[in-house]
């Protein structure tokens, strides 16, 4: 069954995530995508069950997170940017004084982890780099053989070296089709690289919503990217077809423009040849661009 | 202060290294009171295994009532074992430092300091009034969101909060101008000033457990992701 969430609302004062469902099948990596400000980590904390008080619901493998809620967390691991444990603890400490909590936890598994990914297991967490606190926290999560990880920018500390591996260690996690990793960054390139889903959370003033969810496949199935002239960005964007372009970029020498994939043939009057030439797959980051900025002038 | 000073430099009871190591201590206890007192706080810790104060905490498999349950015997746990701490560091010390002024011991060697300095760091250990009004529990119920409560909570704790330093203050200036025979009657005053302190302390943690029945626990709103993060639409 994998992973439900369920019509999460959660509001603060002046900003609100609404209804966010989705289902995520065991197996996948979900990317959460949007701009800083959208409710990421938000959900993604509303999801660890940090917000008991939230509207909706979230299970993982029929144990819901409200009635549930220690088999649900018990099925859950974390791995975040910034560590959520004590930093006047070491990592062998964290293992026994958390590891209790947890039926399944190992704590053979977890020193040699600590061991492979050459984090110092005697040493106050305050003393480990940044990259070192994550690897840290991955082998925590290993150890207790969760079956859903939650990651909030867990890339943006490491170096590209480690980051690689780390991308390559999620899609071994997921392999065995047991496991579901829901991970957020700002890396886009690299979350595309990764993710077999996509959720794209859009701030509309202060209530953020999901914007698209689906697979990373269809998401990029559904747009183009026209490169062209400025001249032909002006007749685009003044012609009746206007309103089909999602947005663009205006600047000298070259342009170009996003279109919904079904929008390509009515824009086909408007365009040269050499235009139609350079119609392509549109990237994650360049939807997610556009569909924030609509038409901008560089 | 000079008069202090000669007063204490020809009281043939205080050497003047060990003047100078008392002040340097007591100055290093005012200011690093909080350093000092971690050893304590680790064993303590270690006992009571969850603080309750890290986001970890509340990402672990235990339901509210669990956590309350070990919230609140954390609390009871740890005014036993700071009373247990302060009454016996008192009456050690109080014996111990009075043998050591009233000239009982001759010398400076290091066996009879140790227990003033440890009686001295065990005075710090009023810290310890801290972990037992609740630091944690004051974590914890910050995460309300019932800004109300949260003030109300948080008033209590910083009452015994800054009771402490004063505290630590009023030492100070006790144990500077002390010589050989008022000593006993600064260690009464300071033995007077801890139980008080320590009573509102208590009393303290008997409100905030009763305010912890009545409050129920709301969200975690702790640190959140720094945004040193670039927008991500900013660099295409």
């Amino acid at each position: 069954m994998g992973f439900i969430c369920d019509g999460i609302t959660k509001s603060y004062k002046d900003f609100r995530i609404e209804d966010i469902r989705f289902e995520l099948p065991k197996g996948y990596v979900l990317g959460v995508i949007g701009r800083n400000g959208s409710g990421k980590s938000t959900l993604l904390n509303a999801l660890l069950g940090l917000f008991p008080g939230m509207s909706g619901d979230a299970a993982i493998d029929g144990m819901s997170l409200k009635n549930s809620p220690k088999e649900y967390k018990e099925g859950l691991a974390f791995v975040l940017n910034t560590t959520p444990f004590s930093m006047l603890d070491t990592p062998k400490q964290i293992g026994l004084n958390y590891g209790i909590y947890y039926k399944s936890f190992s704590m053979e598994t977890y020193c040699s982890l600590l061991k492979k990914y050459e984090v110092p297991a005697n040493r106050w967490l305050s003393s480990l780099s940044e990259g070192q606190l994550v690897r840290q926290q991955i082998a925590f999560a290993l150890a207790h053989d969760a079956k859903v990880l939650v990651l909030d920018e867990p890339a943006g500390n490491l170096d590209v070296a480690f980051r690689e591996e780390f991308y390559r260690m999620l899609r071994t996690i997921v392999a065995d089709g047991e496991r579901t990793v829901i991970c957020s960054s700002h890396l886009m390139e690299e979350l595309e690289q990764i993710s077999d889903y996509i959720l794209y959370l859009k701030r509309e003033g202060e209530v953020s919503r999901v914007r698209y969810y689906g697979t990373a496949e269809e998401l990029r199935e559904q747009y183009r990217i026209i490169s062209c002239s400025a001249e032909a960005f002006e007749r685009l964007s003044q012609a009746e077809v206007a309103s089909e372009i999602v947005g663009g970029r205006l600047r000298e020498g070259h342009s170009e423009v996003l279109v919904k994939k079904e929008a390509i043939e009515k824009l086909g009057a408007y365009l040269t040849s050499e235009d139609r030439e350079s119609i392509r797959y549109a990237d994650l980051k360049e939807i997610m661009y556009y569909l924030e900025k609509g038409k901008v002038t560089a | 202060m000079r008069d202090i000073i000669r007063r204490q430099m020809n009281n043939n009871l205080c050497h003047p290294l060990f003047f100078a190591f008392k002040l340097a201590l007591m100055a290093g206890i005012i200011f690093f009171g909080g350093t000092m007192a971690i050893p304590f706080s680790v064993v303590l810790t270690a006992f009571s295994n969850i603080n309750f104060d890290t986001r970890a905490d509340y990402m672990i498999p235990l339901t509210m009532k669990e956590r309350l349950g070990r919230l609140r015997l954390m609390v009871i746990y740890r005014t036993l074992v700071g009373t247990i701490v302060i009454v016996s560091a008192v009456l050690w010390g109080r014996y111990t430092t009075i043998s050591f002024l009233q000239g009982r011991v001759k010398d400076y060697s290091l066996w009879y300091l140790i227990p003033v300095v440890l009686f001295l760091f065990c005075l710090n250990a009023s810290t310890v009034v801290e972990q037992c009004e609740g630091v944690e529990v004051k974590h914890f119920v910050a995460y309300n969101a019932d800004g109300y409560k949260k003030r109300r909570f948080l008033s209590i704790s910083g009452v015994t909060y800054w009771l402490v330093y004063i505290y630590y203050i009023a030492l100070f200036v006790m144990f500077i101008s002390m010589d050989g025979s008022s000593g006993d009657r600064f260690l009464m005053k300071a033995g007077v000033f801890m139980i008080v302190t320590y009573a509102v302390a208590v009393l303290c943690t008997i409100v905030n457990i009763g305010l912890l029945r009545r409050i129920s626990i709301g969200d975690y709103h702790g640190t959140e992701t720094p945004s040193l993060i670039a927008d991500a639409t900013a660099g295409i």
